[in-house]
């Protein structure tokens, strides 16, 4: 009894310390660059996801063979140089010599062609297969043609340091779109080694100006500056945290205590608050949301009870816009967002009325000859969504009577919903990767992945194959106009808003151009700004 | 020999139960008998997350155990030292000024769940007082330490006080013992018996806490995780919290019959082990 008294005081003792210990908090935060994420990131294959969180961390530890600067130029990255023929279609890159991967193995034109058939296998499921397209052969491989030998597909490799890319067709904006993540190079050794357990903290093989050094599943991501990066000399930010925050309410305190340095996600009620001040930053973003209907419902198949559903919401929107976003944001009138060059707009909306609404909708039941059932509304399950359902809920069943019911997932239970074409309607929200209207109406050709709409519109498919390969400006807007005509006219989706975007930066938080100046930080004609931290330093 | 038996059939028990839920909801993402799914469980495989396909349940769930354990045990341990040194300073004082105040704070505290001390923690003290921190320990420790506290403190109040009616406190204090003395080594020992059969099933209570605590405190933890994976429909991982409380309390259960039996001497007698 005498030696249990003596061991459980000093016993105690210990833990009491260790507890208070923890408690202090990190002393240098002033070189590290943090980050709110909502959710951690599910994986780090670039070829596996497409959240937010996974492409700002892919983009900093993988790399292209070209680059987008912070004034949107194009600019070599991994590439020497490269060469492009007459007729616009074969792209030849010469890769930097004597880059080595984290590991200390050479990368070579092995790599990058390994990366890019990975990226059309169809095994590999890579859900931004749509932007592969371009290259010839691509489609009809990841499709499974028999006639499709590996050897037909337009990726060649020349040397130990050349690749030849073959389009199908002449694209504007091939160079744009080879600056994106879509196009990583994965280390061929390390993913042939592990299989799919390459991505462990403990095998990942890295090229890119930062190196994963810690993940702490669902709590916190460290990228460390990686030294023998070849622009090693242009990092400025050593570290960057990714923290997982869940409660978005905690942001703005968080980022007056000085803990987090970039605030992009504002909760509801904050936004009258945050409107008046000084520092925030408001953008338009080169983004529209939209409701999708899913077609391969019976009921949805009538254009008229799409109609009398799209126009009940469209009436409400500027009451939804001051209740739910409180005026953050723009009408959306169609599919494709404002601000483009030679754009003919045009404004399906002004058919809407009161009166019509009810008429459209008796027509429609009765030419349906069921009962409706209650919709489901399928969406990620994030606080301000659900809001935003309740109110499109509430505006339903006032005006038409109709009935649903939310189902908010997480975003991989949502996207296997999806799949499966199981719900009735969805919130789509495409993000366009360049400033054209391209990335808005790719989402609905047939058999793409991503066509939850599931329309399956042979006209549709003509018009945007002939518009995608219009050189011209003009011409092209035309022709793009056409396509979206098709789904406007027809009340496939239902345009929601144009988003605006408020954010806030530490004030010592500069961008950096290429000749290490530092700048105000601006963002791009998309509205975003940029996630290479490459591109930032903090001013001393 | 006997205890390790039982934790065997327990063991079977819960992962039949978990391979019926993963046929039934169709997360059985590896094509596996439920022989082999035994005999791995029984190994320490749970299996594979849902949401990240290149980590086991288990590595997913002790990422973040630091935080888990710390809340826990250090709340646990501070609860229990405040607790023993409140009773044994109400024990001398009962029936006086101060006994009926601190009774009924306890009883408000006990009343009171933490999903409701937690929040009004945050925006009162952190948020309107800029004290401390929110991504800290300090106050998700004093929250769940004032709630189990309480609790504590009501049992041990009530073992001292009946052990202070016996006979050999009389005694005691007929062969002329200080009162300190008498306190600590007679009657709190003899009290302690009720208190430390109540300490499992608290400790599965804190772990609870620890849980909602997490969760509104945004600390990355091994409950903020469960919430987050039943919100993702990752059955996997929440069996796995469920079996990993199972196993606690069954541990617990164990450790404070053995306790049982060192503290308290009536019980020595009586051969449970």
């Amino acid at each position: 009894m005498n030696n249990m008294k003596y061991m459980i005081k000093p016993l105690l003792f210990v833990i009491l310390i260790f507890s208070f210990n923890l408690l202090k908090g990190n002393e240098n935060q002033s070189q590290i660059l943090t980050i709110p994420i909502f959710e951690d990131v599910p994986t780090f294959d670039p070829h596996k996801s497409n959240s937010f969180a996974s492409i700002s961390v892919w983009m900093n530890i993988f790399s292209t063979l070209l680059e987008e600067d912070v004034h949107g130029n194009i600019i070599h990255n991994l590439a020497s140089k490269y060469e492009i023929s007459a007729d616009k279609l074969v792209y030849t890159f010469y890769l930097k010599k004597n880059l080595k991967w984290s590991d200390g193995l050479d990368i070579t034109a092995d790599d990058i062609v390994f990366s890019w058939f990975r990226a059309i296998e169809p095994q590999t499921k890579n859900p931004m297969i749509s932007e592969l397209y371009f290259i010839k052969n691509a489609k009809e491989y990841h499709l499974g043609l028999k006639s499709i030998k590996k050897e037909d597909v337009g990726i060649q490799k020349i040397d130990s340091h050349t690749v030849k890319i073959t389009l199908s067709n002449p694209s504007p904006y091939f160079l744009i779109r080879f600056a994106s993540f879509v196009y990583t190079i994965l280390p061929k050794h390390t993913i042939e080694k592990y299989g799919k357990y390459w991505t462990k903290l403990e095998n990942i093989v890295t090229y890119g100006p930062y190196t994963l050094t810690k993940h702490r599943t669902d709590a916190k991501i460290v990228l460390t500056s990686f030294k023998a990066y070849w622009n090693a000399q242009r990092i400025n930010i050593p570290q960057v945290k990714y923290l997982v925050l869940k409660n978005n309410q905690y942001y703005d305190y968080l980022f007056k205590k000085g803990k987090i340095d970039i605030l992009d996600s504002i909760p509801q009620n904050k936004i009258l608050d945050w409107i008046n001040r000084k520092e925030t930053k408001i953008v338009n973003n080169f983004f529209v949301s939209h409701l999708s209907f899913n077609l391969k419902k019976p009921y949805f198949q009538n254009i008229l009870l799409r109609k009398a559903l799209s126009c009940t919401i469209h009436l409400k929107k500027s009451i939804i816009l001051e209740k739910y976003l409180y005026k953050l944001g723009r009408i959306a009138k169609g599919v494709v967002p404002p601000g483009l060059p030679y754009y003919p707009y045009k404004d399906y909306m002004n058919e809407c009325s009161s009166k019509s609404i009810k008429e459209d909708f008796k027509k429609a039941i009765s030419e349906l000859s069921m009962p409706l059932p209650p919709f489901s509304l399928v969406f990620v399950s994030h606080p301000e969504l659900i809001d935003f359902f309740q109110i499109i809920q509430d505006v339903w069943m006032e005006t038409l009577g109709v009935k649903s019911v939310l189902v908010p997932l997480s975003w991989n239970s949502m996207l296997a919903k999806l799949v499966k074409g199981e719900h009735d309607l969805t919130i789509m929200s495409p993000a366009a990767s360049i400033f054209d209207p391209i990335d808005f109406l790719d989402w609905y050709i047939t058999n793409e992945p991503r066509n939850f709409l599931g329309l399956k519109d042979p006209e549709y498919d003509r018009l945007f194959d002939e518009a995608q390969k219009e050189f011209d400006l003009k011409n092209r807007m035309i022709k793009m106009a056409k396509v979206e005509d098709i789904i406007n006219r027809n009340f496939y989706l239902i345009p929601l808003f144009n988003n605006q975007q408020m954010y806030r930066l530490n004030p010592k938080l500069k961008m950096v151009n290429h000749n290490n100046q530092l700048i105000e930080p601006t963002p791009d004609k998309l509205g975003h700004l940029s996630a290479r931290w490459i591109n930032w330093a903090f001013e001393k | 020999m006997n205890k390790i038996l039982t934790f065997f059939i327990i063991m079977l028990v819960i992962f039949s139960f978990d391979y019926l839920i993963l046929v039934w909801t169709n997360s059985l993402t590896l094509n596996i008998s439920y022989l082999d799914y035994l005999r791995n469980g029984l190994m320490g495989d749970w299996g594979p997350t849902l949401r990240y396909e290149d980590k086991t349940v288990i590595e997913a769930l002790f990422a973040n155990w630091q935080t888990t354990i710390i809340l826990l045990l250090s709340s646990f341990f501070i609860s229990n030292i405040i607790a023993t040194l409140l009773a044994l300073f109400i024990a001398t004082k009962w029936g006086k000024v101060l006994d009926f105040p601190i009774n009924i704070t306890t009883y408000i505290l006990v009343c009171t769940p933490v999903i409701i001390s937690a929040p009004i923690m945050i925006h009162q003290f952190i948020f309107s007082w800029n004290w401390g921190d929110l991504q800290a320990y300090t106050f998700p420790i004093i929250v769940l330490t004032l709630s189990i506290c309480s609790l504590y403190f009501k049992y041990l109040r009530l073992g001292l006080l009946e052990s202070l009616d016996k006979s050999f406190i009389a005694a005691a204090y007929a062969k002329g013992l200080s009162s300190t003395r008498i306190l600590i080594h007679y009657a709190l020992r003899d009290g302690l018996g009720t208190f430390l059969s109540i300490i499992p099933s608290t400790l599965v209570q804190l772990f609870s806490m620890v849980i909602a605590v997490e969760y509104i405190f945004d600390l990355p933890g091994m409950g903020r995780f469960a919430i987050q994976s039943a919100l993702n429909r990752d059955y996997p991982v929440v069996l796995g919290m469920i079996n990993i409380t199972v196993i606690l309390t069954y541990i617990m259960t164990l450790l404070v019959e053995f306790l049982q039996i060192k503290l308290v001497p009536k019980l020595r007698m009586k051969h449970v082990f």
